[in-house]
């Protein structure tokens, strides 16, 4: 069941980004998701195996819905959401986007704990969120370097 | 998280690699474009995470980075120095203008280095094996990283034209 919920999921989320119209292109795009897939993989690592403040289930269907989750589901995601922030003109609009990703983030952890593929320990919502938003802030910061390295480049042609 | 257990020549052999690998890449004619530069550092570092901790850590741990299974600052510089060796395989693929059935023989000689190179890694205590690992495992990581590495090169080159470009650096 957790797995079959995660795999809809990713699946879910690519189509979604299969079909949306990009803002960035394929060196930004890829850029991003590495990075948020390095973080999403050492941050998972610290708070559930060297912290233990949160535990993992050790059944192979769990983890392997926890694996598609750290390593596809939410760099994707963190992907549209970052397309869908540099076609956003305004602040107040760009905060408003923000803030719902990062409530869409926490509740889609809030999934893998009442599927019991993760127990929080020492952990709560609020801390996710705030991983959830830094996360979000990492991405845009992440967007920002490359397309200005890459702006140098197309202006040095 | 650690520095490390204990300073000894797993982290010694780290360092001299890591200095010796950046310093290449900073001497070596810029033959690829600060984005892609930038991308393929990034590109290995990451499946060298991906892979290392899934297949090194969780559930299958199937090998352990350096002194112990818990996480050491020396498990981070190796990831730093893998990125290198994804920059060098784009860098020598754009380099030897590698096509067509070359790109076979070119990732069966990266497999070759990456063979000699976790053999050389092992033997300075950088990786242990364990649960039935056994070091012939790697040949399947090593095809999956680098085909998808020149593919992925590929694809971007069809996508994005200013790949070919090297900009005011050189």
């Amino acid at each position: 069941m957790e797995f079959v919920v995660y795999f809809f999921l990713v699946w879910l989320y690519i189509s979604i980004f299969a079909v949306l119209h990009k803002r960035l292109n394929i060196v930004e795009n890829t850029f991003v998701y590495l990075v948020i897939l390095i973080i999403s993989i050492n941050y998972s690592w610290l708070v559930i195996d060297e912290f233990n403040v949160i535990s993992l289930s050790e059944k192979r269907a769990p983890y392997l819905a926890y694996l598609i989750n750290r390593s596809i589901g939410i760099p994707i995601l963190t992907l549209i959401f970052v397309n869908l922030y540099t076609r956003i003109p305004t602040l107040i609009q760009k905060a408003m986007l923000l803030v719902s990703a990062v409530i869409l983030f926490v509740a889609l952890a809030s999934i893998s704990t009442s599927l019991k593929i993760t127990k929080y320990l020492n952990w709560n919502y609020g801390f996710d969120f705030i991983y959830y938003f830094v996360l979000m802030v990492c991405a845009i910061g992440a967007y920002k370097i490359m397309h200005r390295v890459m702006k140098g480049v197309v202006e040095g042609i | 998280m650690m520095l490390w257990e204990s300073y000894d020549k797993n982290e010694i052999y780290i360092i001299m690699m890591l200095l010796g690998a950046y310093l290449a890449v900073y001497i070596f004619p810029k033959k690829l474009s600060p984005p892609l530069m930038l991308l393929f550092l990034v590109w290995g570092f990451a499946t060298s995470t991906i892979f290392d901790f899934t297949l090194g850590g969780g559930l299958f741990d199937y090998y352990k980075v350096n002194d112990s299974n818990k996480y050491e600052l020396s498990d981070l510089l190796t990831y730093f120095l893998f990125a290198t060796f994804s920059y060098f395989f784009v860098y020598f693929y754009k380099v030897l203008r590698i096509k067509n059935v070359k790109i076979i023989f070119y990732i069966l000689g990266w497999t070759c280095i990456g063979l000699v190179m976790e053999k050389v890694s092992s033997f300075m205590g950088v990786t242990h094996y364990q649960s039935g690992y056994h070091i012939y495992y790697s040949v399947v990581v090593f095809l999956i990283v680098q085909t998808t590495t020149a593919l992925y090169y590929e694809l971007i080159k069809k996508k994005w034209p200013e790949a070919n470009h090297v900009s005011h650096m050189d």
